[in-house]
């Protein structure tokens, strides 16, 4: 009979170390100590006992039960402190409104963060410009397409008998002038020219007014070497280490060598697709500023040398997004189911 | 300009065993950019190829294969230019200053060179299959045998070619001149436009105009089915005069792309050569022995020098003195050496576009590769700063605005005569439209339109730009003026107003402000903002906002003068030991009375009134919470209690406030 009670006692300590939620511990409860259960039991066998065994027996059962009863009540206040209350997480966030900078803001910022760090100095010159800065300074002939009325916009202004006609800048390379002029043509050089360009066009792929930023480099010793690594590390930086450019020969007419800037498709890792050209996308031109030009500037071209590049923001910064905007002057729309997708 | 070159073609000038992958792949590192491959169903691949307006030497078949001859063995690829390098007429013709099939008179600075040849007795009719096939490849429609040579002339040797029925030219008389205003001439395509003068035009025996030179020929004098004789024609035309008149009228002809680049007048026999050696594979033809050829000032050799260090120099590598002459030999340059001096004769072919020594750099780094170049950032020092503190500046302005949820929005700066003030517009002589006549004077036009591109947005929209305006000025650059202006719909006066308030905040700018009217806002709703000047005592007038007419909200900031704003003294103040005291005081105030005052008020009462918030307001009930503080010592119930009885009496006898 001893053995039977240590055994019921046995057996429910175990079940209740167990016992991993109050319903199954509810059900381990009326096996014990219920009607029918193991003490109840146990209870109507003391009758057969011998009186002095029945008194002793009779106690270990009270011991037990209350024993029992006491690990009962620890085991339902632990498992009642750990029961999950209701709590909904999937209710919605809250859409609060959230205001947006803009792509050629982002741009400009990051750009111009990549070339600050290698010491470029940030300008700003007019947008607004003279002929001679545009285009007479950085070595366009006189009847050079560029400058006739079909591609560059003219301000009904008379021209100045210095610098000819006024115009809107169809390039951020009017600043390269601006920037010798600045440093009275005394190098080092070091710019980066982010700004507004104009061009007499308007389609899915060009729009009137749009970005633009040029860097320039002049000091002794620069070479196409130096253009390179320069733009390597603009890549590197910029669209990831990825990616890798190459020169291409082109021609502009301020500058020489002239270059054209490809960078690695994202799309298809340099195997061809059909949004570049043989695994190449054009980010620019580039070349090395051309002896007239460092001559207009002030710049003696037979101590220094150096470099200039000047490439379109919105079309960089699409490159890097990998942003397929169907027509580029949706840059332009306000419509802000449009903006919140730039 | 691009072209199509199909592979099979580009062969008949260049042996080699480059696949058209390669050949692509190397051609555009260092020459002419090869930017597609198509394949052909009879197994041919077609080049699309671009070639820069500097290099119109090699916009043809001939000029592709001389690239690809001098680029390939640098990449270890064996090729062999197949095309003669003497420009020599064929043997059996002569070339002639008179002939007597044609009398012409021509203006040698409009024709450098003007060479032309009689074929009698031709028959016209299509082509044999291989030249079709050819011309289908790259698109061009075959049309007979006469048309076709002189298309595929054209592509083969970069050298335009016309043709005319001899027997439609009046008295056999030609005179190239430069047109008069208001002439007409219908052209092949049947298209007849008048001219505005300085086009090169040729005028026959009866004074018609039969040719627009360079452009395209004249319908008059075309080759038709009944043709018998024709008159072969192969020229260079001033490259000012066909371009001006190619973009006037619009009309770019393959012909007008390549003659508005200058070619080389030396070229002309080789197109004169393979057209003739065309011609006579026509049966029956008789071809005139005499050439006419009138060609007064024909090509110099032309010397440019350059040492071997400055060329190292630029490219920044040390390359060996007998690679450079290598590569500039084999790109047709007569190179002679005096020391460390090389004098380079320049090809006819390329004499427009080389120049100086650093044009000589360019070809000598491009053949070599600027894949081989090393890439290095350069030393050296920094250049000096400029004073330019804006970007920074600009950039705290558009985070601010971002984090109050404004969209930034760009608007173009060409605008329409309705947004600007036209007393101080910039206006365009040549815009696109009405709608690019003028530089914008103003942001607030372009950003209403914004919010009408807003229309669907049915909650508060708070839209910002950050741009320049433009306004003129007498006989300089227009000024360019930064401005800042944000615009919203739907939103309470008092969140507009909060929104600016924290932008000034966010600047530290100190500021006053005073309601006065102004143009586009509704009367008493205009608030102009004021800062003491940092160069100036006086106070200067920095912006505005306020409640438009239109119904929409606007504030307006001049980023240079926020920038010269007087900011706010920032100085450390210890944290006070003794704790405030908070409550909220609900007041009913009258209609028509200006809170800011109440405010201003209450806080003239007792400087132990520490802060003052608009917690609430409903109907006329303003529910204020009011900080006491006192910097010596803790407030006691008492004493708080004594300044609100004060604040309740004095609102109560200035303003009639009912607590």
């Amino acid at each position: 009979m001893r053995e039977l009670v240590n055994n019921i006692k046995n057996q429910a300590i175990a079940s209740l170390s167990d016992a991993s939620s109050l319903s199954e511990l509810e059900i381990l409860r009326i096996d014990i100590f219920g009607r029918s259960g193991k003490f109840t039991l146990a209870s109507k066998e003391l009758k057969n006992l011998k009186p002095e065994e029945k008194k002793e027996i009779g106690i270990l059962i009270n011991e037990t039960k209350n024993t029992l009863e006491t690990l009962f009540i620890e085991k339902k206040n632990e498992l009642e402190s750990n029961v999950r209350v209701w709590f909904d997480p999937t209710i919605p966030a809250i859409k609060r409104p959230q205001g947006r900078l803009h792509m050629i803001t982002r741009a400009i910022d990051e750009i111009s963060s990549v070339f600050e760090k290698i010491g470029f100095t940030r300008t700003r010159y007019p947008e607004v410009e003279w002929d001679y800065y545009a285009f007479g300074a950085l070595n366009f002939p006189k009847n050079h397409p560029a400058r006739d009325d079909w591609e560059t916009f003219f301000i009904d202004e008379k021209d100045s008998p210095k610098y000819g006609p006024m115009l809107l800048t169809p390039h951020t390379s009017s600043g390269q002038i601006r920037e010798m002029e600045r440093l009275k043509g005394k190098p080092p050089i070091r710019m980066i020219n982010l700004a507004k360009t104009y061009r007499r066009q308007s389609d899915a792929s060009h729009i009137p007014m749009f970005h633009q930023f040029e860097g320039m480099v002049v000091d002794k010793d620069i070479s196409v070497v130096n253009l390179k690594g320069t733009l390597d590390y603009f890549a590197s930086n910029f669209f990831g280490k990825e990616r890798v450019t190459r020169l291409r020969p082109y021609h502009f007419q301020f500058t020489e060598p002239s270059f054209e800037v490809d960078i690695s498709c994202n799309v298809c890792k340099g195997s061809g697709c059909k949004l570049c050209k043989e695994g190449w996308l054009e980010l620019g031109g580039a070349g090395m500023i051309h002896p007239n030009v460092l001559k207009a500037g002030g710049i003696d071209p037979n101590v220094y040398s150096g470099f200039a590049f000047g490439w379109g923001v919105e079309r960089t910064y699409m490159m890097k997004e990998g942003l397929a905007v169907p027509d580029i002057r949706l840059l332009y729309s306000s419509d802000l189911r449009v903006l919140s997708q730039l | 300009m691009d072209l199509l070159i199909p592979d099979s073609w580009l062969r008949k000038y260049l042996d080699t065993k480059a696949a058209p992958a390669d050949l692509a792949k190397y051609l555009s590192l260092c020459g002419p950019s090869i930017e597609r491959i198509k394949k052909t169903d009879d197994g041919d691949s077609v080049y699309s190829i671009e070639v820069t307006s500097n290099r119109v030497d090699s916009a043809s078949v001939v000029g592709i294969a001389r690239e690809a001859a001098t680029i390939l063995p640098r990449f270890g690829i064996k090729a062999e230019f197949k095309n003669s390098k003497n420009q020599k007429l064929k043997t059996n013709y002569k070339l002639k200053t008179k002939v007597n099939y044609l009398d012409v008179k021509v203006n040698s600075k409009l024709c450098p060179r003007f060479t032309a040849v009689l074929i009698k007795n031709v028959t016209i009719k299509p082509s044999n299959k291989d030249i079709q096939n050819l011309l289908k490849k790259i698109g061009i429609r075959p049309i007979n045998n006469i048309v076709d040579i002189s298309n595929f002339v054209m592509v083969d040797t970069g050298q335009p070619v016309h043709t005319f029925d001899y027997d439609k030219i009046a008295g056999q008389k030609m005179i190239l001149r430069e047109s008069n205003f208001g002439e007409k001439i219908k052209t092949l395509d049947e298209k007849e436009f008048i001219l505005k003068g300085k086009d090169i035009v040729i005028e026959d025996g009866s004074g018609k105009l039969i040719d627009l030179c360079g452009i395209m020929g004249g319908n008059s004098s075309c080759i038709d089915q009944n043709t018998k004789n024709v008159l072969l024609f192969v020229q260079n035309y001033d490259k000012d005069h066909i371009r001006k008149t190619s973009m006037e009228l619009l009309q770019r002809t393959q012909a007008a792309t390549l003659f508005e680049k200058g070619l080389d007048s030396e070229n002309v026999i080789n197109g004169l050569n393979l057209a003739l050696l065309m011609l006579e594979k026509i049966k029956g033809v008789k071809i005139e022995k005499e050439i006419l050829d009138i060609y007064p000032n024909p090509y110099k050799n032309k010397i440019v020098k350059i040492s071997i260090g400055d060329i190292n120099k630029i490219i920044g590598i040390n390359l060996a003195e007998k690679d450079i002459i290598n590569i500039t030999t084999s790109l047709g340059f007569n190179v002679e050496q005096q020391g460390a001096t090389l004098l380079l004769g320049v090809p006819s072919w390329r004499a427009e576009d080389i120049n100086i020594k650093e044009d000589i750099v360019e070809e000598i780094a491009r053949i070599y590769g600027y894949h081989n170049l090393p890439s290095v950032v350069m030393n050296g020092d920094l250049s000096k700063q400029t004073d330019d503190k804006s970007y920074k500046y600009e950039s705290k302005i558009r985070n601010k605005l971002k984090e109050l949820a404004y969209n930034e929005v760009y608007n173009l700066s060409l605008v329409p005569v309705e947004y600007v003030d036209t007393k101080v517009a910039v206006k365009l002589k040549n815009p696109l439209g009405l709608d690019t006549l003028y530089l914008r004077t103003n942001l607030k036009n372009g950003l209403f339109k914004s919010m009408q591109d807003n229309s669907h947005e049915k909650g508060v929209v708070k839209l910002f730009e950050l741009s320049n305006i433009y306004i003129k000025q007498n006989n300089s650059l227009p000024k360019e003026v930064l401005k800042l202006v944000g615009i919203t719909k739907n939103n309470k006066f008092i969140e507009n107003k909060t929104d600016v308030i924290d932008l000034l905040n966010e600047l530290e700018i100190e500021y006053s402000e005073k309601i006065e009217d102004g143009i586009g806002f509704k009367p008493n709703q205009r608030i102009a903002v004021f800062t003491e000047g940092t160069k100036s005592s006086n106070k200067v007038e920095i912006g505005e906002y306020g409640n438009l007419e239109n119904g929409l909200f606007a504030f307006e900031f001049d980023i240079d003068k926020l920038l010269n704003s007087k900011t706010i003294y920032k100085k450390y103040k210890e944290i006070s030991k003794y704790p405030s005291q908070v409550e909220d005081l609900t007041l009913t105030i009258p209609k028509k009375t200006y809170i800011g005052e109440v405010v201003a008020e209450i806080y003239s009462i007792s400087n132990i009134v520490h802060s003052i918030s608009l917690n609430d307001v409903y109907n006329n009930n303003y529910t204020f919470r009011i900080e006491y503080h006192s910097d010596q010592k803790t407030l006691t119930d008492s004493e708080v209690e004594e300044i609100r009885k004060k604040i309740i009496s004095k609102l109560s006898s200035k303003f009639g406030i009912n607590t």
